[in-house]
């Protein structure tokens, strides 16, 4: 066993090597891989104790704090992006179209996948429709983070870039506000004497108003930067615990901190950057960890298959949807949905947090379509946006 | 003040409002545990932000803290008024390992060998005379008025030898992990904090030498007829040179990696810092011992050293907050209602015979009048390996060794509490606190974005 920890060490090392040497990879997938962290997802369920065991399940277990906070974190800095004073820049016609697109996706996974629970899968209802909005939850979000490297390497520029652009940056509200709802109306683990979802659904959005103005007292004292990122880090542990104490979701009441933190800060930007460069050491960490759950089904292809085709559908149909929607001066092409198929660290998040709040109530295959989906879409996700954007002369 | 009780508090009714929505039995340890994780990153940082108003390190606030909310004080009252409760603790000790791993990176690499080169007269000096006025001077005291003492009273005249023998080597012990926490919060430097940090160093291993003969001494003496046993000391030999030599490799491993790859070296660092402190123990290595040498060795021979020690204290605001309130819960309070005036005396003695060898030393080795006076206020904490000790004390000796282990553990609260703010007054007193160049902030990531 010590053996084994030993070589988990040079293993982690042989990979950030390895990361390293993909980052300068001419494929963009592979380039995008390890500059977002997925490979750790993917050492993660190797050395996970689905799979090879050196991380055994105390351990893990053990490790359950650095999970749930990652969840928040993630959560918290999504919720940073809906800055009021920046999105009243856009036209509501814009919004509506992100969201159309989404919920379009979100109905063809769901569908897909409610037919196959019932009539192939044979699960009970409950964990049938569990199973379903949860995976249609994951597929209507569209992980910004291809795009942005695009962007940043100055491969492509333009309007539909940043249109498509501003859709992946927030089309994954549908999604958490379903993740939210899922919460709320999951059954039996709640008390006996608050069982109405109505309750628990505006009781967590009231726990994330409540730790959105508390973070933000805490950071009106004067305090340096790595006091005030403590600050950031205990309130986002605190309410992610919570939350899982009351069998919430972490990330969506955490996304609503966020939101309020960053709606009533007067330096949202510096917040937002301050999140996403300091504490990449946890990210890298959640992600090692959510890999751990990543179980190998006998009929995980066929369900990978079916989710990915459901969703590049639903995300090509809403988007021809969504284009006809906006005014004729945002000539954005129909087919440009396909450039929002790269998934990322969201809708791990998804299904992590559910999987942590609700083990119980989630099959595992569950956990396993969706972290295969997303290292699928990150690897062939911004080599088929480089084309299209190419095609449409943004390149 | 005010607006600190005030968050404080809502944090606390946050949790326990939670508590009572939530009650049931459907709950996992991660739950409670992050949550009293978050609480204490907070409710802790705010608490020990009080203290330098009164002189105190922000340390002692942090301890005090998890006293306040540990498993025995707000428990007294109603034991779910507890925020970290035995479990919560239990659950957070592998953060709690790797925490230390860190702290022993950053007091290897805060130990510059020119420092050592210029000093080593007095730093032997000093390591070998306070050890030895500490051992004896302590010991004797014991041994003579320990038969009138409640605790040690009871014991046979063998007994009370080998009692005052065990508990005298306690006395010598002390915590590198207080001393680094201080002497980075109050940014010190000088030759009263170098003299703090070099002389812990040594003495952690002398430490294990002596705890190692004395409890072989103690079984001879307990068991009639069992002779010395002299095998001890290939174990020991084992156990300081094996940890010194792993952690030479594993610095030159670090700087190959530092060098070569330099990715996510906080994430490393925690990984090896895990793994130095649980691979340590099957192989009877010290880990404490492995992260000190490899960090000594990353600052004092390879050019990564300003890389590495800024990578370790990107995160040391939360590792200190975590393990010193982790620290102060672990205290455990019912014992110095047991044996509070024995333990108090050991305090007392242990503290007037620090200052005793370590003045002596001083003069003799012509260190300057700020080190003869106020050096010793730096050997004062008391933690983990002392700690560790009396559990072996309570294990190895059934007779007399969970009372022992009761007077140990309640002298380890004392001088945790009054260590640090002893060691910070000396600080301010020889003119080195906020003495150290603040380091430019070396934006390790720059230019690295985390893309979710």
């Amino acid at each position: 066993m010590k053996a084994i920890l030993l070589l988990a060490l040079l293993a982690l090392v042989s990979f950030l090597g390895s990361a390293k040497v993909l980052g300068k990879s001419r494929i963009p997938g592979l380039r995008l891989f390890s500059r977002t962290g997925i490979l750790f997802l993917l050492l993660g369920a190797c050395i996970g104790y689905n799979e090879l065991d050196i991380l055994d399940q105390e351990t893990y277990l053990k490790l359950g704090p650095v999970i749930v906070i990652g969840l928040g974190w993630l959560g918290f800095t999504f919720g940073t992006n809906l800055e009021f004073r920046t999105l009243r820049k856009f036209p509501l016609r814009l919004y509506l179209a992100t969201w159309l697109q989404a919920l379009v996706t979100f109905a063809a996974v769901f569908a897909t996948f409610l037919y196959l629970d019932s009539e192939y899968l044979h699960l009970p209802t409950a964990e049938a429709y569990i199973a379903a909005v949860l995976l249609a939850a994951t597929a209507a979000g569209t992980a910004p983070a291809s795009l942005f490297m695009l962007g940043g390497e100055r491969l492509v520029r333009g309007t539909n870039f940043e249109t498509l652009r501003f859709f992946a940056t927030l089309d994954d509200f549908p999604g958490l506000l379903a993740l939210g709802v899922l919460c709320s109306f999951s059954p039996g683990l709640h008390q006996a004497n608050y069982t109405n979802p109505v309750f628990w659904f505006v009781f967590q959005v009231l726990l994330g108003v409540i730790f959105g103005f508390f973070l933000r007292t805490l950071k009106a004292r004067s305090l340096d930067q790595s006091a005030g990122d403590l600050m950031v880090f205990g309130v986002i542990g605190m309410s992610s615990g919570l939350c899982l104490y009351l069998h919430l979701s972490p990330l969506f009441v955490s996304a609503i901190s966020g939101m309020v933190v960053v709606n009533i800060s007067d330096r949202s930007e510096a917040i937002y950057q301050r999140l996403v460069r300091r504490e990449r050491a946890f990210y890298v960490l959640f992600l090692l960890l959510s890999g751990c759950l990543w179980v190998v089904t006998p009929n995980l292809p066929a369900l990978v298959l079916a989710y990915v085709l459901s969703r590049l559908i639903g995300k090509t149909v809403g988007t021809a949807l969504a284009v006809q929607s906006l005014p004729n001066h945002w000539p954005l092409p129909v087919t440009s949905g396909l450039g929002l198929i790269s998934q990322g660290g969201l809708a791990i998040a998804m299904v992590v947090s559910y999987r942590w709040a609700f083990g119980a109530y989630l099959v595992d295959w569950v956990v396993g379509v969706v972290l295969s989906a997303v290292v699928i879409h990150e690897m062939v996700g911004p080599w088929i946006q480089l084309k299209m954007l190419q095609r449409m002369g943004d390149a | 003040m005010i607006t600190t009780i005030v968050q404080v508090s809502i944090a606390y009714f946050l949790l326990l409002g939670a508590q009572i929505l939530g009650a049931g039995p459907h709950h996992s340890k991660a739950e409670e545990t992050t949550m009293a994780l978050g609480f204490v990153l907070i409710a802790s940082y705010l608490v020990g932000t009080l203290c330098p108003r009164v002189k105190m390190p922000m340390i002692t606030g942090y301890m005090l803290s998890g006293v306040f909310f540990g498993p025995y004080f707000l428990a007294f009252i109603d034991p779910s008024l507890a925020v970290l409760s035995h479990n919560a603790i239990h659950e957070l000790e592998l953060i709690n390992h790797v925490a230390l791993g860190l702290i022993a990176f950053t007091a290897g690499g805060e130990l510059k060998l020119e420092s050592i080169k210029s000093r080593w007269k007095a730093l032997l000096s000093i390591t070998f005379i306070q050890s030895l006025s500490a051992f004896v001077g302590v010991g004797c005291l014991l041994y003579f008025v320990g038969g009138q003492l409640p605790g040690l009273s009871d014991f046979s005249p063998t007994q009370l030898m080998v009692a005052s023998s065990l508990l005298a080597c306690t006395a010598m012990a002390n915590s590198p992990s207080t001393t680094i926490a201080v002497i980075n919060e109050t940014q010190s430097e000088g030759p009263v904090t170098e003299i703090a940090l070099g002389v812990t160093v040594i003495k952690d291993m002398l430490v294990i030498a002596c705890f190692a003969a004395t409890m072989s001494f103690s079984r001879a003496m307990m068991t009639p007829g069992k002779g010395l046993d002299l095998g001890f000391a290939l174990d020991l030999g084992w156990e300081i040179v094996g940890s010194l030599l792993v952690g030479v490799v594993l610095g030159g491993l670090l700087s190959l990696y530092i060098g070569k790859i330099g990715a996510e070296l906080p994430v490393l660092l925690m990984g090896v810092a895990f793994l130095a402190d649980y691979l340590a123990e099957p192989f009877h290595l010290h880990g404490l011992l492995i992260c000190m040498m490899a960090g000594f060795v990353v600052e004092n021979f390879t050019p990564h050293g300003h890389t590495f020690i800024h990578a370790v204290e990107r995160n040391s605001l939360p590792v200190y907050v975590i393990f010193f309130t982790l620290g102060g819960a672990q205290m455990e309070l019912p014992a110095l209602k047991v044996v509070g005036l024995v333990a108090t005396i050991l305090v007392a003695a242990r503290a007037f015979f620090t200052w005793l060898g370590t003045s002596a030393a001083a003069k003799l080795s012509k260190e300057s009048g700020s080190v003869v006076k106020y050096a010793w206020t730096g050997f004062l904490g008391q933690a983990g390996v002392t700690l560790g000790f009396a559990v072996l004390v309570s294990n190895d000796f059934p007779s007399i060794g969970n009372q022992l282990r009761t007077i140990i553990v309640a002298a380890i609260a004392l001088n945790q509490v009054f260590g640090p703010v002893i060691m910070r007054f000396g600080l301010a007193a020889a003119g080195e606190i906020g003495e150290r160049e603040e380091d430019e902030e070396d934006d390790l990531l720059a230019g690295e974005e985390v893309l979710v």
